[in-house]
């Protein structure tokens, strides 16, 4: 026997137990569940790629950061080696350049004196905090006054300068007191074999 | 609380944790590429930095090497220090040989200090103290010649005054000859 649908439902008793149905604003949330699965595949792939790319880039900017900071510290050794080398250029120079030959000085002061002076007493003493300077002293027995300057003129002959200078007479002595004075000692950047064949003047 | 409302908040939840996850990535992609600009930023001033430097150590090398040439070409006449003793009888023999009449002698070794400074490159000095009564020909050649024969030695005191005999120079003399610092050996 055929039985109509819609007598079936005639023999459905009510379920008491069912639950109200959801609001219809609810339909959209499997909609915005799925909209979200496909925002995490996409942001998600896309940025994990973009975080990849990055960090590989920063990886390789730091190995070239580290490539760098070893070459600065390469250099600054260097340049610091080198100024410790100036440094002690510096002091050998100043030794040599405060060790020129003083024989020649010496013969030509003594050889400038006139027939009617004679060398008393003769002191050339190098300044300890200034070795390039000298404290020059000569007394002399002359009776001209004029000796001394014939004897400046041979000291500035050789390139000296003479300053702070004292003389006095005492019991006919002539006392001459000086600061000598290598004139632009710079000038004078000599090699060993130059200063050996300056120096050694027939007395 | 019924199934189909438990249901709702699953799946709410559930797109909660979808779109936190999708923050949480592109937080991290961005916090790498702070981290990229910074180290940029770095290697920049790094490589500013590096240029700077090979530039000053340049204008070192170029300012220096006059100085440095002048001083290669002296420095084999420096003794060393650990030839202070040749030093020493260096003079003394030159002494004897020239048969000079010698009054004294005295050498000792002194510290190298000028205005109470150390000087690190030439530490010490051989100094020696010599008293002579001889003719003057003979002293003033002698010196010329202790002066040819060591370039890096210098007069630190000369006296001269009338000496014992005629002709004869009564002469003090102070000489100073510097020790140089034995340089450190270089590594291989």
């Amino acid at each position: 026997m055929l039985v109509p649908d819609t007598a079936i439902d005639d023999f459905k008793t009510d379920r008491k137990d069912i639950a109200p149905p959801l609001p219809m604003i609810m339909r959209l949330v499997p909609l915005l569940f799925y909209l979200a699965l496909l925002f995490l595949a996409v942001v998600g792939s896309l940025a994990s790629m973009h975080a990849k790319l990055a960090s590989d880039h920063r990886n390789s900017l730091l190995g070239r950061i580290e490539e760098l900071k070893k070459e600065i510290e390469g250099i600054k050794t260097e340049k610091t080696a080198l100024e410790k080398e100036i440094q002690e250029a510096t002091d050998l120079e100043a030794w040599v350049l405060a060790s020129i030959p003083l024989q020649p000085l010496v013969v030509s002061i003594i050889d400038s004196m006139g027939p009617q002076s004679e060398i008393v007493d003769f002191t050339l003493e190098r300044d300890a905090e200034t070795p390039s300077q000298l404290r020059i002293g000569l007394k002399l027995n002359t009776i001209s006054d004029k000796q001394i300057e014939q004897s400046l003129e041979v000291i500035r002959g050789l390139n000296y300068r003479e300053f702070n200078p004292t003389q006095t007479r005492i019991q006919g002595n002539l006392d001459y007191k000086a600061s000598l004075l290598w004139q632009d000692p710079l000038a004078n950047r000599q090699t060993p074999e130059g200063r050996r064949a300056q120096t050694g003047v027939t007395p | 609380m019924n199934p189909k409302q438990i249901g709702v908040i699953l799946v709410l939840a559930g797109i909660l944790i979808a779109v936190q996850l999708g923050m949480t990535f592109q937080k991290k992609a961005r916090t790498i590429d702070v981290e990229v600009e910074k180290a940029r930023a770095e290697e920049k001033s790094l490589e500013t930095q590096l240029g700077v430097e090979k530039e000053l150590l340049a204008d070192l090398q170029r300012q220096s090497a006059d100085l440095l040439a002048f001083v290669a070409k002296w420095k084999p006449y420096f003794a060393l220090m650990s030839e202070q003793q040749s030093a020493e009888t260096g003079i003394s023999m030159i002494v004897r040989e020239q048969a000079m009449l010698t009054l004294s002698q005295r050498y000792e070794q002194v510290p190298h200090k000028i205005n109470n400074k150390d000087i690190d490159a030439l530490p010490l000095l051989m100094r020696a103290t010599l008293l002579f009564d001889d003719n003057y020909t003979k002293l003033l050649n002698w010196i010329g010649n202790m002066e040819k024969i060591k370039p890096t030695m210098r007069i630190g005191r000369l006296a001269l005054s009338k000496g014992s005999r005629g002709d004869d120079l009564r002469m003090e003399l102070v000489l100073e000859v510097p020790l140089r610092k034995e340089e450190p050996a270089k590594k291989p």
